[in-house]
């Protein structure tokens, strides 16, 4: 779930430093750790990205990603940096295949061809960079995470986990990958290719319900329409009166937004995020997931005091968040009853595909039924979305979804 | 007939085999810069020959028209008209199609082009500034933003450059760029005296490009088929401008993203165009011209550029949609006699032209020239399509050498872009390098992905254009607030016209 960015100029005179930070700021919600690797004296080379850049060259991959899984998603060597969306134990052996494909007579032909015979194992999306300047970029065969090129003008290819990175660099979003394909780029040479698919897995759910930026396209999906339509949906479940609707920021206002039109109960505006900060979902630490939630949850009291209020999330992982929020409510504006509605069915199981860092013994809807967790959270009512509502939606949107966190294979198509 | 015709590329080997193949009885010479295979077969099967020598030289062309004595000259590029080839065959009495040096202007010198347009109020025109010396532009290129810089005269497309500047925080950089953009521009134009500006900064603007090409005698305008060209050199719409390596036309005169509307606006622009052209420089237009036009939120149909020959991968993507009449159109042209001609045109097929180059164009053309290439011609053939030799030439070991730029161009036609697509990539596949230096083609020109995404952009900028034409704003652009100042023109509307 790293936020994956890289830039080529085609053209000479220009430096890639402040594309890299603006790329960068505009994904800094994908993780908490920002690498930025480049050419420099003949090889490439890593640094942590500080905030400004400059004498980064005409080319340089970057990421964001979470500190503690940078050797399970980066590969650094003279030849050639390599990053990965995601943790994997093959990141060494998928920039050994790429060195190989990048330093035959035949690249364009040795690198789907190779990238093919690690066929069976899982390799995640990646961008690398070579000390030549060639830059090779390729959405996983599994289609889990998106991938976007865009392009400045005749001088700059782009590539990023999302197209609010692309727009951010006054560039045009031209193209979302298909799962497996993937670009080859050198100033002399852009070359296309595809490796065969290595399942029907669909994308992310969590990208489209969690991850990625509201103003995101993923798969050519309106990130906000397909939240909102969530929230729509989910508006049939609310059976209370309400005064007020309220989402967690940032991430489930589109959903509330979406329950409030359908129900005709009033949006507001019920917290104010104190600082920018990584999704908590990205955070392990229960500390540190408290003070996100701590950080993003300052109430606007007067709003909200002494009315009935239902309080949207997207999604409830440990429930930690959604329990701040509702303490926040009841203690600190008083409200006079809370409803919480999720956007989303119960994520029980973990990711096996390492997309998401979701353990087991974290998810509260593995270990609590339904009443158990209402009591938790010290809410009137608690409402999930179905499952069919979920199927439903993604179908309308055409986006197939992989549900193993939910305990299903995928979810809509078409 | 005995018709010759001036020019080395793919857009003269189109014209070849437009020319040869609109009636019985043509014999066609040729003189081209370099040894173009295809040219050498287009002329050699008519019982014709191709001549090689410099095409930009006036009295070389006189003097194999002298030997040829054609019925018809036609001069297929733009740098011929610049340097009076046309004028000169034409004062010795030849019937000549194509632009002379007066009338070519319009392509050389943008500049001229622009005021023209501007001192008619021809709808379509853009904002620009024109400079004659690089400390000036330097200065001016520091405090206007969103902006494309261009050579003021033709140098082959070359030298355009787009700097979209919408992000105060990327600014800074940009404004070094642009600077260093126009002192290559200045470099570029060291050789060129013809020209009394150096470098254009013009008004960026977003939206769908498109091409009109016409025929014209002066009065009579014979609209052609739009054409879309793609200039970016890579897929996807990457990398360097080109001249273009690929295009797509049809059905009917339409584009699958430009309607009826917008293609009479366009060829009414173009209309009149010629029309005030042909007042300014005091010369008669005889030859092609095309638009290359764009639809943009800010008028609808919008001026770009203009083209005083056919273009270039443009013309080749009607060679298999022309039925009939195109060689008559160009004699009675060339005669001052259009009036009433008709070109029969496949209305429901489509075409799908894609150039192959040599890795290295359009940027190293050193180290793209001199790799031996094969085509299996035949193979071609038997799909339907037509292939073109451009930039490529026999070797003494008789096989094909690239010369640096787009080595050929296949043209494919079918009923529907799916079907013309798919033909045009397997045509592209039996062009193969000898010598493993890698060959390109665009495999999205043509697709359905492309398309449908040219068709959303421009139903958004039509939404633009038609909600600034409900408001009477059509073609104006937002003044600029500046602080302490008050309201100000768009800087680039103020200089230069």
């Amino acid at each position: 779930m790293a936020g994956l960015l890289a830039l080529l100029f085609f053209e000479a005179g220009w430096d890639a430093g402040d594309f890299i930070r603006y790329g960068l700021e505009s994904l800094s919600h994908r993780g908490e750790y920002g690498t930025v690797c480049f050419r420099a004296g003949g090889r490439v080379k890593c640094v942590e990205y500080a905030g400004r850049m400059s004498d980064v060259g005409d080319s340089a991959v970057a990421a964001w990603l979470d500190s503690s899984s940078r050797d399970l998603q980066v590969a650094e060597g003279e030849f050639l940096a390599l990053i990965c969306d995601r943790p994997s134990k093959h990141v060494g052996e998928v920039a050994d295949v790429l060195e190989k494909a990048l330093t035959s007579t035949r690249t364009h032909v040795e690198l789907p061809k190779l990238l093919g015979e690690l066929a069976g194992v899982d390799i995640p999306s990646f961008v690398a960079l070579s000390s030549r300047g060639e830059l090779v970029a390729w959405r996983s065969s599994s289609g889990l995470t998106p991938l976007t090129v865009g392009s400045y003008g005749f001088d700059m290819a782009v590539v990023s986990s999302e197209s609010p990175a692309i727009e951010a660099l006054d560039a045009d979003v031209k193209k979302h990958l298909d799962p497996g394909e993937g670009l080859y780029m050198s100033r002399r040479l852009v070359r296309t290719f595809r490796t065969p698919p290595i399942c029907e897995c669909g994308t992310c759910l969590l990208e489209l319900l969690h991850t990625a930026r509201h103003d995101s396209i993923v798969d050519g999906v309106s990130v906000y329409e397909f939240r909102k339509a969530l929230g729509w949906e989910l508006g049939k479940y609310l059976r209370s009166q309400v005064d007020a609707v309220v989402g967690i920021p940032e991430a489930a206002i589109p959903y509330a937004v979406g329950l409030s039109q359908r129900t005709g109960a009033k949006f507001e505006v019920g917290f104010v995020a104190g600082a920018r900060s990584a999704r908590s979902l990205l955070k392990r630490d229960i500390r540190n997931k408290v003070a996100i939630a701590h950080l993003k949850l300052n109430p606007v009291g007067r709003a909200l005091e002494g009315r009935r209020v239902a309080v949207v999330d997207n999604i409830v992982v440990t429930g930690y968040t959604l329990k701040t929020a509702s303490q926040i409510l009841r203690y600190r504006v008083g409200v006079s009853e809370l409803h919480a509605l999720i956007a989303s069915p119960k994520i029980a199981r973990p990711c096996p595909y390492g997309v998401v860092g979701l353990d087991a013994e974290s998810l509260i809807a593995a270990h609590l039924d339904s009443k158990s967790i209402e009591r938790f959270l010290e809410v009137d009512s608690l409402t999930w979305l179905g499952e069919d509502d979920l199927e439903r939606v993604a179908r309308s949107f055409r986006l197939k979804l992989c549900g193993k966190c939910l305990g299903k294979d995928t979810l809509g198509g078409g | 007939m005995k018709v010759l015709l001036i020019g080395s590329g793919g857009r003269e080997h189109a014209l070849a085999k437009l020319i040869t193949s609109s009636q019985d009885g043509v014999r066609l010479y040729v003189l081209s810069d370099y040894n173009n295979p295809g040219l050498g077969m287009e002329a050699e099967g008519t019982g014709g020959r191709l001549f090689v020598g410099p095409t930009t030289s006036p009295q070389l062309a006189v003097e194999v028209a002298s030997k040829v004595s054609p019925d018809l000259v036609v001069v297929g590029p733009e740098e011929p008209q610049f340097h009076g080839v046309a004028d000169s065959l034409r004062e010795r009495g030849y019937i000549v199609f194509g632009a002379g040096n007066r009338c070519s202007r319009v392509e050389r010198d943008k500049a001229f082009a622009r005021q023209l347009l501007w001192k008619y109020g021809i709808r379509g025109r853009l904002n620009f500034s024109a400079f004659s010396s690089l400390e000036e532009v330097e200065r001016f290129v520091k405090f206007v933003s969103d902006v494309v810089v261009k050579p003021a005269r033709q140098v082959g497309g070359k030298g355009v450059r787009v700097v979209k500047d919408t992000k105060a925080y990327l600014s800074g950089v940009k404004s070094r760029v642009k600077a260093r953009i126009a002192e290559e521009v200045f470099r570029e134009l060291a050789g060129h005296g013809d020209s009394e500006f150096k470098v254009l900064v013009e008004q960026r603007v977003d939206g769908v490009e498109y091409t009109a090409q016409v025929i014209t005698d002066g009065s009579y305008v014979l609209p052609l088929p739009l054409v879309q060209d793609y200039p970016h050199a890579f897929e996807l719409d990457l990398g360097f401008k080109t001249g273009g390596m690929g295009s797509i036309s049809g059905p009917g005169h339409l584009l699958p993203f430009i309607n009826q509307e917008e293609y009479e606006t366009t060829t009414a622009v173009v209309r009149e165009v010629l029309s005030r052209l042909q007042e300014e420089v005091g010369d008669s237009y005889r030859g092609a011209f095309a638009g290359q036009m764009m639809l943009t939120g800010l008028w609808g149909p919008t001026i770009i550029e203009f083209y005083s020959r056919f273009g270039d991968p443009e013309l080749s993507c009607l060679l298999p949609r022309v039925e009939s009449g195109f060689l008559e159109a160009l004699d009675r042209a060339a005669r001052g006699a259009l009036a009433g001609a008709k070109l029969s045109i496949a209305e429901d097929s489509v075409s799908v032209v894609k150039a192959v180059a040599p890795a290295g164009y359009p940027v190293s053309k050193g180290d793209a020239s001199g790799h031996p290439v094969a085509v299996d011609e035949v193979r071609i053939r038997e799909l339907g399509c037509h292939l073109l030799y451009a930039s490529v030439e026999v070797g003494t070991d008789g096989r094909l050498y690239t010369k640096g730029s787009r080595a050929f161009e296949v043209v494919c036609h079918a009923g529907s872009y799916d079907e013309a697509y798919r033909l045009s990539e397997l045509a592209a596949s039996y062009i193969t390098s000898l010598d493993g230096w890698p060959l390109f083609h665009r495999s999205d020109v043509g697709s359905r992905w492309l398309i449908e995404g040219r068709a959303r952009l421009a139903e958004r900028v039509r939404t633009i254009y038609r909600s600034k034409q409900a408001r009477g704003t059509l073609g104006e652009s937002p003044d600029l607030w500046v602080l302490g100042e008050g309201v100000a023109p768009n800087q680039l509307s103020s200089t230069a016209r």
